[in-house]
């Protein structure tokens, strides 16, 4: 059954990927892979495909970045850490195209749920040529999975802001390169593309 | 095994044994996703027993940070699977400020944004998503 299950599962994916195509601003910077070639498990894309009302991406393609790309991701800023004493500047979700618009927009664009990020600061990293990741539409999300009992936090799947998958960006620097955190800004509100004066 | 039989001391034995240091990228109370998944990755350091409580201590994969716990009150139904580990019931869990509560049919959650309650329709108190 459980076999059945995946078979099913990677079927699915695979028809997904294939009625996924690159995106434009990928054209010339990245190729894609399919499921036979050996590096298509680095992306992990079982991790960034999710059901309705989940988060992350609902298809994905597996890309090989063949020509550096700036990627982008809001965070909580470097005075606010976890219970454990962690930032969360790094992380798995990214964007490649540049941050616009107001925060609220973003967080809609993106499928951001308010307990999971502030979106307050920005980062702008180098996906390195070389780098396999998955890229794809971003999946909705529920008020449940927000946990918003009143409802009204919930976000649409979004077809148009592609998301981009780094699978455990902390272990894979020769992917992925930050400047130091002092290059980040911290965004205004209303227009995230500026850094708040 | 019957997983749904075990005592708390055999639970913390098959997880010691089971799912230690793995690594995993999504922690949900029922269907409330307590971190965005896949976002951030943790492992399991350590396993405790402390009287109806089960507190799986938990680290950021990177190894940066202190450890945390997620307490587990009175689980049952503990399962590990390729894909992660679930607890089918529990009274409450708690990791920081996030805390979730079997309420009859629902499930309550008081998060840092507030309170309330969703059906349980079957979901599994605990998954920690690989």
């Amino acid at each position: 059954m459980k076999r059945f299950a995946l078979a099913t599962l990677t079927l699915a994916l695979a028809a997904s990927v294939q009625a996924l195509e690159l995106p434009p601003q990928l054209q010339g910077k990245a190729v894609v892979l399919d499921a036979s070639q050996p590096d298509y498990g680095r992306a992990m894309v079982q991790n960034a495909v999710k059901p309705a009302g989940m988060g992350g991406v609902s298809e994905a393609l597996v890309v090989r970045i063949t020509e550096d790309i700036p990627v982008y991701r809001m965070w909580n800023g470097p005075d606010k850490r976890d219970a454990r004493g962690n930032t969360n500047r790094l992380g798995g979700w990214w964007a490649y195209d540049a941050p616009v618009g107001s925060v609220g927009q973003y967080r809609s664009n993106y499928e951001i749920c308010q307990t999971w990020n502030d979106l307050t600061w920005v980062a702008k990293c180098t996906l390195k040529a070389g780098a396999v990741v998955a890229i794809g539409p971003g999946q909705s999300v529920s008020a449940e999975t927000c946990g918003d009992p009143t409802g009204k936090e919930n976000y649409p799947a979004n077809a148009r802001d592609w998301q981009t998958f780094v699978d455990k960006p902390w272990a894979r620097g020769s992917e992925l390169s930050c400047p130091p955190d002092s290059a980040d800004y911290r965004a205004n509100p209303d227009d995230i593309s500026k850094p708040l004066n | 095994m019957n997983s749904a039989s075990l005592s708390l001391a055999e639970m913390a034995q098959h997880l010691r044994e089971t799912f230690l240091q793995r690594s995993f990228g999504a922690i949900r109370f029922w269907r409330f996703a307590v971190v965005r998944p896949h976002d951030q990755a943790f492992r399991l350091t350590e396993i405790r027993e402390a009287g109806d409580r089960l507190e799986l201590v938990l680290c950021h994969d990177s190894g940066e940070g202190q450890p945390g716990v997620l307490s587990l009150w009175s689980p049952t139904g503990v399962a590990v699977t390729p894909q992660g580990l679930t607890v089918q019931q529990a009274e409450r869990l708690r990791l920081d400020d996030n805390e979730a509560w079997t309420a009859g049919e629902n499930y309550g959650i008081r998060t840092p944004r507030g309170e309330g309650a969703f059906p349980i329709n079957g979901a599994p108190a605990l998954t920690l998503e690989i």
